[in-house]
């Protein structure tokens, strides 16, 4: 196991580096020039040639991707060119509200998907199954923008039990923080759930007819015990498949849900160097964001080999 | 005498609710057991005798429900229980075994979590039912349980599988087991083993036992009375003694008649029941045997036959018309079926197999080492036309996978196999081509080996467009032919695999076989997934396939009864080696290795001795 994972490792680092190549050459590619807008709109020729050469962009495009590899393999994320702070020091100040907003979402998707699922596998009342279905296609049709615009409506401008947006610190007023963090994360949780719902519905279904569910029942054991301790568990894969997936796209989602309720996380902070083509830190951001996604991707696998021993031990039927 | 009866069945009848309605299934069934007594229910598919065994537990599926009469368990009435003291009862006072003990064991959990399990459902405290886990594996023969029990069910063998199901049923100390084909998923040796526990633990822990099978031969072996069913109802029921000693019903002798046994003389035909057990939705009037019986008179068609003593002095009932008086003697196989064995090894053969190894390899990649696991070793094999060669052996003994090299699916890591002069190492395209043409393969299991999205006619045409064998006008004409050489008739060509019987899957299997004009046919287990009345039948028409197109046969088989009626010569098998080969009367007359004399001693009707239970808990190679 340990290897497998040491090997999974390695070819996400292989894969890390190759898209570096990818995010450099992107945004290198993308119109705008980061010394003009530095330098302002009105600024001399030779005032942006100087900047440009200070930042050392006149350099050949693979000496400054090289340049900046370097840097990074040492541990130096670089400077941000239009904020003048450390691009480090600048992800260091906006990640806990991003961690806190996307860790509360997966927590909601598996909370909601799980309920969901069992809901639907097991409720022998055709009102409640359709309920729960016709809940999971509105959910599903709805992406975070709109979600998001909805609940602010409903539960801040309407109803006004919940703020509309902004931030708290956690340790310093957890009450304020945590109320903030609710409508955000439902709306990111919102489209996710349903999918995994279903994925784990159709798995219940296949499961519970396999015939060791019927060893269960010759052992005496309950209904509520069946499901819980032998098809919830056999029933898990496809539904922790697309978890991992999902949780992978979470820092693209995070953007959206970022602007809506004004939250100053790593989303905000991408969308600016993205507009001001802040290369450094744009940079670092995107690479950021597939790093979380090559992990979620080995957080899947390591899940799937925890749960499924024939997996664990390498039976290769 | 005062038996306690333990379970007591009064004319069950059980219903499915189709789209088209509901559908007797089961009617009319009437048995109890005595505690310590081994009660065999013996059917084909379709019979009910599954159905019957759920409905004690009330673990019917949703589809079917009980609609008339009792089942009494240890004098109470489980049909008015309430759910939880059923649930009470289940693994506690009535333990289950099932078929395919991989299936019914949860992949997720290890063994030792899977019997706590059911020890603790029935309130034993955890601690104590760790220890009681380690001690059901040592009584249900599993070596080294102590560190066994901590091991996933997909690490244990078949054999080893059904030991622990079996462990899970018996560890709150049953009144009653219910075992369904608790062994027609194992090896004959291993089935042994099995056979020999469940007897060991009946007398041991003095519970009783319906045994449900398919197999008379099992019944004759270890059970106390049987009772036979056919189209969900009884035909006939008794004491064992009685029942195969002079059984009353057509049915339960013919079923007696066409298992292959080995007391019978080799290459005789098959005496096969004809037509197959009939379906569920078609079910005929009267008496239900009545359009297979030899014995059919005008009653039978319009009159059911109710269950009726033969008034001797042990009670021995039979459904049948006829059973009044004894049954005539049964009819002498068909003259001229039996053909004299051709094992002079004149003319060139179609198949040459000499001296191959086959291995299967895992490449070496970055991390890891390159892995070989040689699965056949050194094997020389010959078959010629016109005649069957049986290679006979044990799951995991190479067999199959000899089969898939044969045939070109796997190639041998050395050796040669040259089939009429080809070989698929060294051949051409074109030579590739013919070669897939000379040889065809046979599966076992029809159902899993035919497209579900094909019609038979697509089915058969598909070898011919492939291989470009007939032109577009001849192909239906060529389809009919093929069709009705293996005995179905045309109107089943626009039918899919689904809605056909097993026997009739095969018989499209063969026919699809056949298509190209194979001079070689390679079938592995072909007749393993069918019921007893219709493996007979596939048995014989291979036979007469053989005779009339002078076809080469290689016959794969676990069981060496199979084989016998079929094949010249018989090659058996073990752990990727040939140990004996030779014609096939010397090999059931006197056979020389000790692995063939224990398979031959594991076959039904076996005139060797058994070896002695030295081997029960080490019945197989752990895998």
């Amino acid at each position: 196991m340990t290897r497998y994972v040491l090997r999974q490792v390695m070819s996400g680092l292989a894969v890390l580096l190759a898209t570096s190549v990818i995010v450099f050459g992107l945004l290198h590619l993308a119109p705008g020039d980061p010394a003009s807008i530095l330098a302002g709109p009105d600024a001399a020729e030779d005032t942006i040639a100087a900047i440009r050469t200070e930042m050392g962009l006149d350099q050949h495009p693979v000496a400054q991707y090289l340049d900046w590899l370097r840097q990074l393999l040492t541990g130096d994320l670089g400077m941000s060119y239009t904020l003048g702070q450390p691009v480090s020091e600048l992800i260091g100040q906006r990640i806990g509200s991003t961690l806190q907003l996307t860790v509360t979402a997966t927590f909601l998707m598996i909370l909601l998907g799980t309920a969901m699922g069992v809901g639907l596998a097991t409720s022998k009342s055709r009102v409640i199954k359709q309920g729960i279905d016709s809940m999971a296609t509105l959910a599903l049709a709805m992406p975070p923008f709109v979600s998001g615009v909805l609940l602010i409506f409903l539960f801040a401008v309407v109803w006004g039990v919940l703020p509309s947006g902004g931030e708290a610190s956690l340790l310093g007023e957890p009450a304020d923080a945590v109320s903030r963090l609710i409508l955000p994360s439902i709306a990111m949780a919102l489209p996710t759930a349903p999918v995994l719902g279903r994925l784990l519905a159709t798995e219940m279904r296949r499961t519970r007819d396999q015939e060791f569910v019927l060893t269960a029942q010759a052992k005496g054991a309950s209904t509520r015990w069946i499901t819980w301790r032998h098809v919830v568990p056999n029933s898990l894969g496809p539904a922790i498949v697309e978890l991992g997936i999902r949780v992978g796209h979470l820092l693209g989602g995070v953007v959206v849900a970022e602007a809506i309720f004004a939250r100053a996380g790593l989303g905000s902070l991408l969308v600016e160097a993205v507009q001001t083509r802040d290369y450094r830190l744009a940079q670092v951001l995107l690479l950021l964001g597939i790093a979380v996604m090559i992990a979620a991707q080995l957080a899947t696998e390591v899940c799937m080999a925890r749960l499924d021993p024939r997996i664990r031990l390498g039976v290769s039927s | 005498m005062t038996e306690q009866v333990v379970l007591d069945v009064r004319n069950l009848g059980l219903e499915l609710s189709l789209e088209s309605g509901g559908v007797p299934v089961v009617s009319g069934v009437t048995f109890s057991v005595p505690a310590g007594q081994i009660l065999g229910v013996v059917g084909e598919s379709g019979s009910g005798k599954s159905l019957t065994a759920l409905s004690i537990g009330r673990m019917l599926p949703r589809a079917a429900t009980v609609v008339s009469g009792s089942i009494h368990f240890q004098g109470r009435d489980m049909l008015e229980m309430p759910d939880a003291e059923v649930a009470a009862l289940r693994g506690a006072e009535l333990g289950m075994v099932f078929q395919d003990p991989l299936a019914f064991l949860n992949p997720l959990m290890t063994v030792g979590q899977q019997i706590r399990e059911v020890l603790v459902l029935h309130g034993m405290p955890k601690d104590k039912a760790e220890v009681r886990a380690v001690e059901l594996l040592e009584l249900v023969g599993v070596r080294d349980p102590e560190k066994r029990k901590d091991d996933y069910p997909h690490t244990f063998s078949g054999g080893m599988r059904q030991r622990v199901m079996i462990a899970i049923a018996v560890a709150n100390n049953p009144a009653l087991l219910l075992a369904d084909e608790p062994t027609s998923a194992l090896d004959v040796t291993v089935q042994e083993g099995i056979l020999r526990l469940l007897a060991r633990l009946r007398s041991e822990l003095g519970m009783a036992l319906v045994l449900i099978t398919h197999d008379m031969s099992l019944v004759e072996e270890i059970c106390d009375s049987v009772m036979v069913m056919y189209a969900g109802r009884v035909v006939e029921q008794g004491s064992v003694r009685d029942v195969i000693r002079e059984p009353r019903h057509p049915y339960t002798r013919e079923l007696m008649r066409s298992t292959p046994r080995l007391d019978r003389p080799t290459r005789e035909r098959l005496p096969a029941i004809a037509g197959k057990p009939p379906d569920v939705t078609s079910r005929p009037d009267g008496c239900r045997f009545h359009p297979r019986c030899p014995l059919t008179m005008d009653r039978c068609r319009t009159d059911e036959p109710a269950l009726v003593d033969r008034g001797t002095d042990t009670p021995h009932h039979a459904a049948c018309w006829a059973a009044a008086e004894p049954l005539p003697a049964s009819t002498p196989p068909t003259p001229g079926s039996s053909r004299t064995s051709q094992t002079g090894s004149e003319g060139t053969p179609i198949l040459d197999v000499q001296d191959v190894y086959v291995s299967y390899q895992r490449k070496a990649r970055l991390w890891r080492q390159p892995d070989e696991r040689p699965v056949v070793e050194g094997v020389s094999l010959r078959a010629h036309s016109g005649r069957a060669l049986g290679l006979v052996g044990e799951s995991g003994c190479g067999k199959s996978t000899l089969a898939r090299t044969i045939v070109g699916l796997l190639s041998p890591s050395s050796g040669r196999i040259s089939i009429d002069g080809l070989q698929w190492t060294h051949a051409s395209r074109e030579e590739r081509n013919r070669l897939r043409r000379t040889v065809q393969l046979v599966f076992q299991d029809p159902y899993l080996s035919l497209n579900p999205r094909q019609t038979v006619r697509q089915i058969l045409t598909e070898p011919l467009v492939v291989h470009g064998l007939a032109s577009r006008e001849r192909r239906q004409s060529r389809v009919g032919d093929l069709i009705s050489h293996v005995g179905l008739p045309v109107s089943l060509l626009d039918r899919y695999p689904y809605q056909l019987s097993g026997g009739q899957r095969q018989r499209v299997g063969i026919a699809r076989a056949l298509a190209v004009e194979p001079q070689l046919i390679v079938a592995d287990e072909p007749v393993s997934a069918l019921d007893v009345s219709v493996q007979a039948q596939i048995i014989n028409l291979l036979a007469d396939l053989r005779d009339e197109l002078d076809l080469g046969y290689v016959v794969i088989a676990h069981d060496l009864s199979v084989v016998r009626h079929l094949c010249d010569e018989v090659a058996v098998m073990r752990a990727g080696k040939i140990v004996e080969h030779g014609p096939t009367s010397e090999i059931f007359s006197a056979p020389q290795h000790p692995y063939t004399l224990s398979l031959l001693a594991a076959s039904p009707g076996s005139p060797w001795a058994r070896p002695e239970p030295a081997i029960d808990a080490v019945d197989e190679v752990t895998e």
